[in-house]
């Protein structure tokens, strides 16, 4: 055996000699022939040593073209320098994939230098293209077999990173066979790619079943380690694995009490205790066994109290474990003394000087919370403390934990105490701080004016960083309580006197109540005493300041509408204030403008009937929260683009809001169906509302959706009113209905009803036959001369259906702005199930770029539908292709496809 | 499970491993600013190692303190295996880097947590055979 060992020796020592005199010899001619590639350690210096980006740009540049050309030149000499220098380019961000197919030809090398960096490369460069996989499974599979451990660890380390569900399955019983080898070496490494291996192939588990028992019975460590974080990983995949899984219980309990006895082995130490790493990975398995298992946990139960009382918690090894300990003593079903023993073991962490002990501690409270609310009470005057932290990670976990430890007896403090820290939040906070306080006081309040006060305390707080939802509960809030508003105008007009107008929701919600409520506020029901040109002084700079957004100047100028319903001497000043916008730069306020003077002209006589107190917004709240969940952006139109909420029922503004929240909420049809029917009829008001164009059109419509049609076009019969068009389109065109989470400017509105015309054939048509009928177009309202042409212009380019497979049907439509294409998607659930996880991806050619808004949902009941924006700007006008992969789920497995979509229609780029 | 582990110093990346493949978009270039953070789906784990912070992304349910552990032994695997590591040495020897690392961790999970046997692999020194020898040679 050993004669054997040693001959080979010598064999392969001839060997290298060899080898070394021909590279040698390969090495002089290329000296000859031309200069070395410069060292992957020069180059490195080179690059550091840049004084600026551009210089760092150049160096790397002159670098890849000489790459390219050895590459092309299939120079192997210098393939290894050559792609180890890549790799480092690679990594300061520059694009280095033309390096993949070296990476393949340095695997296939049997220079083990080589194989080390080709792997190295196949690990940082491969993408999911499959012939490339393909390539690189052969070597794999050739390496797997290899008689030298050290390549057949570098295959395993490969496989481990960047095996595919193919590879997976192609190369399973190769690792399999690796599991059981008598090298440590090879086993640990085997044992983390059958992990991997069943991360990606599920089915693949039961392979591995017998291979892993025999894992535990190892004194190697590392061994021990790979074979547990395997194990764990099964019984988290499958509940047979564990079940099957549970006679192991009292193997890892003896484990774990002979890392604890043993004395010191310097080998497994860390700052005196042995091998953490080890028991931290034991402790979460026992966890995941222990978890809702009276007999398992009864088994575990003094080997945890043992860890939570021996374990030395002045060192962070020492504070990881006991971490881990609590988190598994909160998990599985112990004893009540073990659970208070944990908990104090949190209160500890809470007061902990390190800020990382602290993270961990409210992480854990965050868990348990909610199965032992008491227990974490406790500790409120802690966290609270936490709030205050200079930690921004530490404040973030004490404001969910906060939210999280609310209820009715601690209301009060404790909202006290996140307004204040809502105040002096990072901006980041405050969207979701602001949200979370509302659903909070809509839960506990203890009265309706705590409640009111609180929410006008959170808008003001919060400053620009509300999101919509939070403002139309406010305003919805106010509407609904009767007996409040008095009180709530009055305080919105304390506010609004002062206000400092860079902070757009608080004027909004002031503007809408004071529209509505504006008299309460002048016959002194309203603890203020205001006079009416005070009033429209206020209005007048809130509608002339730049710092105000369009769309509470548009909240404004119905507001002042509405107030001349309500002011007795001002009407001729707001008369004077409204007709100037009809020269507006912006085309909404100028078409309000325009609107709004003719209700003191020629339809004078309408302007008090339709300018009455708007209803109470009932029962529709909540939807209005949704939106916390779907993350929509904060608009408050304070970005740039004009995508004010032109739809006219801005005056009934908290409703807009809510149903935009519902198309989120991925049902178009009953989206519709509430905008149009979700408010009760009103009470008085509804008959004239069929005559009179404005917001009581809403109510007077509460019908299904297939009679819609029909009152829409009485409508229109009956009076093309100055704001019809625009209201009546966006409730009942469907394809409208996806503009509307984000853009809804006026041009859009119509332009949606173009394309309707020219492309499908909805039920829709009919009311848009009718708008373009003469009765519309003879009307002389300036508005509709000024929309129209402008929507003509462009051009209307048909929609296309994207895919139409697995139940999935996807339809694009388009709307091009100069170099941009916006396509809007809809997506379509055809099949029977509920869609969950929905996942559009798309790439397109390099020359264009893309942009993919968040979806309206990810998840669709059957039939339902969802919207999402895409946005690709074609500088170079090149033919439009995409590619795109899409994954759900359905039926609880998972569906993927891929595919290319290369019918966009020719308008699109010409 | 553990994604990836870069090393920054002044705000730029030095060294980086990705255990599991990531889109490039995807992976980041900004330093952070305090031990633990969340990002998206990650926790991102730091720590200072004299002007280097080495960060390390992680699933939210891994246990952060033992990743913090984990970087420290990293540390010093390097320096038993570079001698005395400094930052010097993640300069001139990246590979280096990435072959220690490969030896401790692989598809983001930890492989071997004792530095010696982790080491014992690439420390033969210039061992005969050739095919068998792991340390690369002076030719990149």
């Amino acid at each position: 055996m050993n004669k054997a060992r040693d001959s080979l020796g010598t064999m392969s020592s001839i060997k290298q000699v060899i080898n070394d005199a021909v590279e040698k010899g390969k090495e002089v001619y290329e000296k000859v022939r031309q200069p070395n590639p410069i060292r992957l350690r020069d180059l490195i210096r080179q690059i550091r040593s840049a004084k600026t980006a551009a210089e760092e740009r150049a160096v790397v540049n002159r670098e890849c073209a000489y790459i390219r050309l050895t590459f092309r030149e299939e120079d192997s000499v210098w393939r290894c320098r050559n792609v180890a220098k890549l790799l480092y380019i690679h990594m300061l961000g520059y694009p280095a994939h033309f390096g993949q197919m070296e990476c393949l030809k340095l695997i296939a090398s049997p220079r083990f230098t080589d194989k080390r960096i080709g792997y190295l490369g196949a690990m940082l460069l491969l993408d999911e293209r499959q012939d490339v996989h393909l390539l690189i499974t052969n070597s794999l599979k050739n390496d797997l077999n290899s008689s030298t451990q050290f390549v057949q660890g570098l295959a395993l380390c490969t496989l481990g990173a960047i095996a595919s569900p193919e590879m997976s399955r192609d190369l399973a019983g190769e690792v399999e066979r690796l599991l059981k080898s008598s090298n440590a070496y090879i086993r640990k490494k085997a044992a983390v790619c059958a992990l991997r291996i069943i991360l990606k192939v599920p089915e693949l588990m039961e392979m591995f079943l017998p291979a892993t028992r025999s894992l535990l019975s190892e004194k190697n460590h590392g061994v021990l380690i790979t074979g547990v974080t395997l194990i764990t990983e099964m019984c988290l995949q499958s509940p047979d694995m564990l079940a099957h899984f549970k006679k192991i219980v009292p193997n890892l309990v003896r484990i774990l009490k002979n890392l604890i006895m043993a004395g010191y082995s310097p080998e497994h130490d860390v700052q005196g205790v042995s091998d953490p790493f080890l028991q931290v990975k034991i402790l979460k398995l026992l966890r995941i066994l222990g978890c809702g298992d009276s007999d398992a946990s009864e088994t575990m139960n003094d080997i945890l109290a043992q860890v939570a009382t021996n374990t030395e918690s002045s060192k962070n090894v020492g504070n990881a474990i006991l971490y881990e300990t609590v988190l598994s003593i909160m998990d599985i079903k112990s004893e009540s003394g073990l659970r208070v023993l944990a908990i104090n073991i949190l209160g500890r962490f809470l007061l902990n000087a390190d800020k990382n002990i602290r993270y961990v501690a409210l992480n854990t409270l965050l868990r348990v919370v909610h199965a032992d609310n008491s227990a974490v009470q406790r500790h409120r005057s802690t966290i609270l403390e936490c709030l205050k932290d200079a930690d921004i990670s530490i404040r973030k976990r004490a404001m969910e934990l906060c939210f999280a430890l609310i209820n009715g007896n601690n209301i009060r403090t404790m909202m006290k105490e996140l307004l204040t820290f809502l105040e002096n939040a990072e901006p980041e906070f405050k969207a979701t701080c602001s949200s979370k306080c509302v659903l909070a006081a809509e839960k506990y309040s203890p009265n309706v004016r705590w409640h009111i006060d609180t929410l006008l305390k959170v808008v003001e707080a919060a400053g620009n960083h509300v999101p919509d939802d939070v403002v139309s509960s406010t305003i919805q809030l106010i509407s609904e309580t009767r007996a409040e508003q008095a009180y709530a105008v009055g305080e919105l007009w304390r506010h609004l006197s002062v206000a400092q107008l860079e902070f757009q929701p608080m004027i909004q919600v002031s503007t809408w109540c004071i529209g509505e409520f504006g008299d309460l506020l002048l016959n002194g029901q309203a603890d203020v005493t205001v006079e009416e040109t005070q009033i429209i002084e206020i209005y007048q700079k809130i509608l002339w300041a730049s710092q105000c957004s369009i769309t509470t100047k548009e909240y404004a100028l119905t507001s002042l509408m509405k107030l001349s319903a309500r002011l007795n001497q001002e009407v001729g000043s707001i008369q004077q204030v409204v007709s100037a916008f009809g020269s507006h730069l912006n085309i909404e306020l100028q078409q309000r403008g325009i609107e709004y003077s003719q209700l003191f002209t020629r339809h004078n006589h309408m302007r008090g009937p339709l300018l009455e107190r708007m209803p109470p917004f009932e029962g529709v709240r909540g939807n209005g929260t949704e939106g916390e969940k779907g993350g929509i952006a904060i608009t408050n139109g304070l970005d740039n683009s004009p995508d004010n909420q032109s739809l006219l029922n801005d005056l009934s503004s908290p409703n807009n809001n809510n149903n935009i929240n519902s198309t989120h909420e991925n049902n178009e049809s009953n989206a519709l169906l509430l905008l149009l029917g979700g408010i009760e009829p009103g009470e008085g008001d509804t008959v004239q509302a069929v005559t009179s164009p404005a917001t009581s059109t809403i109510n007077a419509t509460p019908a299904p959706r297939s009679t819609v049609n029909a009152d829409i076009l009485d409508l229109l019969g009956l009076e093309p009113g100055p704001t019809a068009p625009s209201n009546t389109t966006t409730s009942t065109s469907p394809a409208q209905l996806s503009h509307t989470n984000n853009s809804s400017s006026p041009a859009l509105l119509l332009d949606g009803l173009l394309n309707n015309t020219s492309s499908t054939t909805t039920t829709t048509t009919a009311g848009i036959a009718s708008l373009s009928t003469p009765t519309a177009n003879s009307t002389t309202l300036p508005t509709n001369n000024f929309i129209i042409p402008q929507s003509l212009s462009q051009p209307s380019v048909p929609g296309i259906v994207a895919y139409d497979k697995n139940g999935m049907k996807l339809d694009m439509t388009f709307e091009i702005q100069d170099s941009v294409t916006t396509i809007n998607m809809l997506a379509t659930n055809t099949s029977l199930a509920q869609v969950t996880d929905f996942l559009f991806q798309a790439a397109v050619p390099k020359s264009l770029q893309l942009q993919m808004m968040t979806p309206s949902s990810t998840s669709m009941a059957p039939s339902a539908t969802l919207t999402q924006v895409i946005k690709v700007n074609n500088p170079s006008k090149v033919p439009l292709r995409m590619r795109m992969r899409l994954s759900w789920q359905a039926n609880g497995s998972v569906v993927q496809d891929q595919g290319e979509i290369s019918h966009f229609p020719p308008a699109l780029w010409q | 499970m553990m994604h990836y582990l870069l090393i920054s110093k002044d705000g730029s990346v030095q060294f980086s491993h990705y255990f599991t493949h990531s889109s490039p978009s995807s992976r980041p270039t900004t330093e952070a600013r305090c031990h633990f953070l969340e990002d998206g789906p990650h926790t991102l784990v730091f720590r200072w190692f004299g002007p280097c912070m080495f960060v390390v992304a992680a699933d939210h349910s891994e246990n952060e303190l033992m990743i913090y552990e984990f970087l420290s032994l990293y540390v010093n695997a390097l320096h038993k295996y570079f001698g005395k590591f400094s930052e010097k040495h993640i300069l001139l020897n990246i590979e280096r880097l990435h072959m220690v690392l490969e030896e401790m961790v692989v598809a983001g999970e930890l492989l071997e947590p004792s530095i010696r046997n982790a080491l014992s692999p690439i420390q033969i020194p210039q061992m005969n055979l050739m095919t068998q020898q792991p340390c690369l040679r002076n030719e990149l």
